[in-house]
């Protein structure tokens, strides 16, 4: 239950922890661009679309429009200012409009005339570029006024010299170029449908009026017109309009809530809307809203679940643990790949959050998993190519940049091929050149690299035979063995080799010879040495035997008998040193348990453990440690060393004796302290070597040197360690895999 | 006592020290310094028991073993400088009874001297006989019924638990048994950390039947394994 509950708490803290983030991201990103896109509109809490930026850029390029219209119909034979976004099916309506209202807002006017006339030959030229791919329609005037017309959400009069020009306000319709009173219009409309209306000229004086909902809007300000002046219409003190304009009176009423109007001619042009300009303005700024608030809503509970990640940053770091220990174990080939297409992917969609949790991952990585990446792919191949042999292994790169130049090649050729169809010549002359030159290249490197391909293999083969010629020699194969290199300079270099191999062969002889010419000497001497000894200590005997003896002789007898022991030992010790090292001791390897032969060893000895007062502090494991040697010389080994530690310890110290089993090794230790103190430079295995320069002690000085030859001839090693006085050897033997 | 030992050996000195030796022991001793020697005076004189040295002028030891083998059969001691075990596998199979190292201790020596005379001319002719109930190893013999072990035809006084576990071995000649074993057998409860106490028993037993408990050739350690009894072939 408890852990159950906090492998809970680990996925929830992280995914509070990721849902926190990726609404926090998404909400600030999606809130900063309704912000920058309605210039701040959406934080004002009024949910009048009329009261949008939006909507008053509209309404006085609408009035621009008229104002045009109404001063010269013949300027408008390619269509209006906002034709473009205005009457396409494809694409929205707004799009184009943006563009224009933006640029009108940008520009800081003086003049309304320039300014329009620059709009409209800058119009002009996009539109003779955009008629050579030829697909804007010519628009007329009475086209684009036929259009405007069906737009009830925008009701307008324009009226020149006092003549009705342009209406679409139904009632006034047949009064068209009647003269024509202005003040008529406003009353007949129904304020709650159309509740803006604007004037403009109303009193003759060149400026606008607006009114909404009844209440008159002051429009001017302090009368000057600056980039943030609400409404970019004539009548400023320094934005005025020229005496001929001034003989038109223009209205216009907006729809409170503008309609969609549809109209389907059924099978002729298909659907065209009219009017939907208004209304997505409306739309887009109720969805603004509206997408503010839900924005806000999931910036709120991003907060809160960041909180609670923090509270749960402990489980937090757990499951980033996690994450991190699965990214360790991810070729880095993947990672890179999957990080790099990611980032792209994200960015090209704007995929924010995206972006964050792969630069995340990128640092939790970095983070966690510093210097215990997990090998990349091609370290692997690397390997898995090391299974070859040399030469195979020179064939297959050879074969490989083959093959990588051919596809280059072909790839080259294909692209030539594809360059043929296409239509732009122009990009064909420029590239085809180049791209010719690197296939020739290409098919240059193949050929060269095909027709070295068999001679490369070749040497590739003689440097393999050399390689496997070397290991024979290192694997102590002297033998000659005939080679012929198809290669001739690899002809010298394999004679080279025999050379050394002939030279080495020899040397081996020579040493070998000598080696048993020691073995043969020592045994020799140790035979000579023997049979006067054999003498030496029966007569010895036989003295000892004699009665009557005066004291002191007897005393001389016993110590002669002593020695003469002692040679006796040493005679053997030398004997079997000299076979050992020389590699002719004979031996049979049987499978034992190391801890028992050690026990048995101390059991054997337990009478000279006693006798010398040292106290053996033994510890061998429970369990059998098996291991392979010959249990006779290895009982030798010990009881030297054993004996070796009883002869030289400090008296009343203590002798510790550990067998261990230590990865896959077998070891045996024992510690003692030195009672003299030890020469650190002295190599206690070498032969005679004792820590007592002057020999006056019982030793040989063969112990150690007979424990370190007789454990290398089982198998094992032995070392000596020496740190200040005390004095530790340790006998290490390989495991027997075969025990359970 | 008037056993005839003969000595062959070329050097002269060891010949006549171990003839002092003997003779101290009641041995009438005859000498020999090579093969070719020693073939005429066993051929002329009745001899019990031959030291033999292996290097020796005109004839060496083991030709001369194998030529006495083709008509006698008394025991031969071999007195040998070389120590290998392959030597000593050599002597014996040539059909010498036993094998000294040079230098051997003359105690020990004596020793073997007397076991091997005893077992040729007291009990030359039970070997051959071997009754049902009767176990022979080399110089040891066991009765079971009576549970007594005798080493060259005399009874050894044993302690019950050495008694015990002699029966064991000497049913088992050749068997490796661990301490464990012996301890759960002899003692009849597992035994905790048994090492030392068979150890202690085995040594005082190998005192008892041994010529050189330092070099014991019947109850062995087998290193790192356990103990045995040295199955040993009869020879003659």
């Amino acid at each position: 239950m408890d852990t159950k509950w906090k492998k809970l708490k680990i996925i929830l803290s992280f995914a509070a922890f990721f849902l926190g983030v990726t609404l926090l991201i998404e909400s600030v990103w999606q809130l900063g661009r309704l912000i920058a896109e309605t210039k701040g509109e959406v934080w004002r809490t009024e949910s009048d679309y009329q009261e949008s930026a939006e909507f008053r850029r509209y309404i006085s390029a609408k009035l621009e429009e008229l104002l045009s219209v109404a001063n010269d119909g013949e300027r408008w034979k390619y269509g209006s200012l906002t034709e473009k976004g205005y009457d396409t099916q494809q694409s929205w309506p707004w799009e184009g409009a943006y563009e224009v209202s933006d640029a009108i807002a940008e520009e800081t006017a003086e003049d309304a005339e320039a300014e329009a006339e620059y709009l409209f030959r800058q119009k002009i030229q996009e539109e003779e570029q955009e008629a050579d791919t030829a697909w804007a329609e010519e628009q007329s005037l009475d086209e684009y006024m036929e259009r405007m017309e069906r737009d009830k959400n925008l009701l307008y009069a324009v009226i020149w010299n006092n003549r009705l020009l342009y209406t679409n306000i139904e009632e006034f319709e047949d009064k068209l170029g009647k003269q024509f009173q202005g003040d008529v219009i406003e009353g007949s409309l129904a304020a709650d449908e159309y509740n803006f209306s604007l004037w403009f000229n109303r009193n003759r004086d060149g400026k606008v009026q607006i009114s909404k909902d009844g209440e008159k809007e002051d429009v001017y300000g302090n009368g000057v017109y600056m980039p943030d002046s609400r409404w970019f219409v004539p009548g400023y003190t320094n934005f005025s309009i020229d005496e001929e304009s001034k003989q038109a009176i223009i209205f216009m009423a907006a729809a409170k809530e503008p309609k969609l109007y549809v109209e389907e001619d059924y099978g002729k042009n298909g659907t065209v809307n009219y009017g939907d300009r208004l209304y997505s303005i409306r739309e887009n700024f109720l969805s603004s809203k509206r997408q503010f608030k839900i924005g806000c809503a999931l910036l709120a509970v991003s907060a809160l679940l960041l909180v609670i990640a923090f509270i749960w940053r402990k489980e937090k770091r757990c499951a980033e643990k996690e994450i991190s220990g699965l990214l360790g174990r991810t070729f880095l080939e993947v990672k890179l790949l999957f990080f790099f297409v990611g980032i792209l992917f994200a960015l090209k969609r704007m995929m924010l959050p995206l972006c964050f949790w792969l630069l995340y991952l990128l640092f939790l990585d970095w983070r966690e998993n510093r210097g215990k990446q997990r090998k990349p792919i091609i370290e692997g191949v690397r390997t898995r190519e090391l299974k070859y042999s040399l030469q195979k292994r020179i064939v297959r790169r050879g074969r490989l940049s083959m093959l990588s130049g051919g596809l280059a090649f072909l790839i080259c050729c294909l692209a030539l091929a594809g360059m043929r169809n296409m239509e732009n010549w122009y990009f064909q002359d420029k590239y085809i050149g180049v791209l010719l030159f690197i296939a020739v290249v290409l098919l240059l490197n193949v050929a060269v690299s095909f027709l070295y391909l068999e001679k490369n293999r070749q040497l590739a083969e003689d440097i393999g035979a050399l390689s496997d010629r070397i290991l024979e020699v290192r694997n102590g194969n002297l033998e000659d063995f005939p080679i012929l290199p198809q290669d001739a300079e690899m002809k010298e270099v394999f004679e080279n080799l025999s050379e050394i191999q002939r030279g080495m062969d020899t040397a081996l002889r020579e040493r070998m010879k000598s080696e048993q010419m020691k073995v043969d000497l020592v045994a020799n001497v140790s035979h000579d040495i023997k049979t006067p000894l054999t003498s030496i200590i029966s007569y010895i005997e036989l003295l000892k035997q004699e009665a009557d003896l005066p004291e002191h002789v007897k005393e001389f007898i016993r110590i002669l008998g002593e020695k003469s022991e002692r040679l006796r030992t040493i005679v053997q010790d030398v004997f079997e040193i000299s076979k050992a090292t020389s590699g002719q001791l004979p031996v049979t390897i049987d499978e034992l348990d190391l801890g028992k032969l050690v026990q048995q060893t101390l059991a054997d000895m337990d009478a000279q453990v006693e006798q010398s007062g040292f106290i053996m502090k033994v510890s061998i494991p429970e369990f059998p440690i098996f291991i392979q040697a010959d249990g006779q010389r290895l009982y030798r080994v010990f009881q030297n060393l054993i004996q070796n530690a009883l002869k030289y310890s400090l008296a009343g110290s203590r002798i510790y004796l550990d067998v261990e089993e230590e990865e896959g090794q077998a070891a045996v230790r024992i510690k003692n302290i030195s009672g003299r103190e030890l020469e650190r430079t002295l190599d206690f295995t070498e032969r005679f070597v004792r820590g007592d320069a002057s020999r006056t002690d019982g030793g040989s000085g063969l112990g150690l040197s007979i424990a370190k030859s007789f454990t290398e001839v089982c198998g094992g090693s032995l070392r000596v360690e020496i740190d200040a006085d005390l004095f530790t050897v340790t006998v290490m033997f390989p495991k027997n895999r075969s025990d359970g | 006592m008037n056993e005839c030992v003969l000595v062959v050996d070329d050097d002269r000195e060891i010949v006549r020290a171990l003839e002092l030796l003997l003779e101290k022991e009641g041995y009438r001793v005859r000498k020999a310094y090579d093969g070719m020697q020693a073939l005429s005076i066993l051929a002329e004189q009745p001899i019990q028991l031959i030291l033999m040295d292996v290097m020796m002028p005109k004839l060496d030891g083991l030709s001369a073993i194998m030529k006495i083998r083709e008509r006698k059969n008394l025991p031969i001691i071999v007195l040998s400088a070389k120590t290998e075990d392959t030597d000593k596998v050599l002597g014996l199979s040539m059909g010498a009874d036993d094998y000294v190292s040079k230098p051997f201790n003359p105690q020990e020596l004596i020793a073997r001297v007397k076991s091997h005379l005893r077992r040729y001319t007291l009990l030359g002719d039970i070997h051959a006989g071997g009754e049902k109930n009767e176990i022979w190893n080399g110089r040891l013999c066991y009765r079971v019924q009576e549970r007594v072990l005798y080493v060259d035809g005399e009874p050894v006084k044993l302690t019950a638990t050495e008694t015990k576990m002699m029966d064991l071995f000497m049913r088992n000649r050749g068997r490796i048994f661990p301490a464990e074993e012996i301890y759960q057998r002899v003692w009849e409860e597992p035994g905790f950390a048994p090492e030392n106490t068979v150890m202690v028993h085995i040594r005082h037993i190998r005192e008892k039947i041994e010529l050189n408990p330092g070099e014991p050739e019947y109850l062995k350690v087998v290193w790192g394994i356990g103990y045995k009894m040295e199955k040993i072939e009869n020879h003659s």
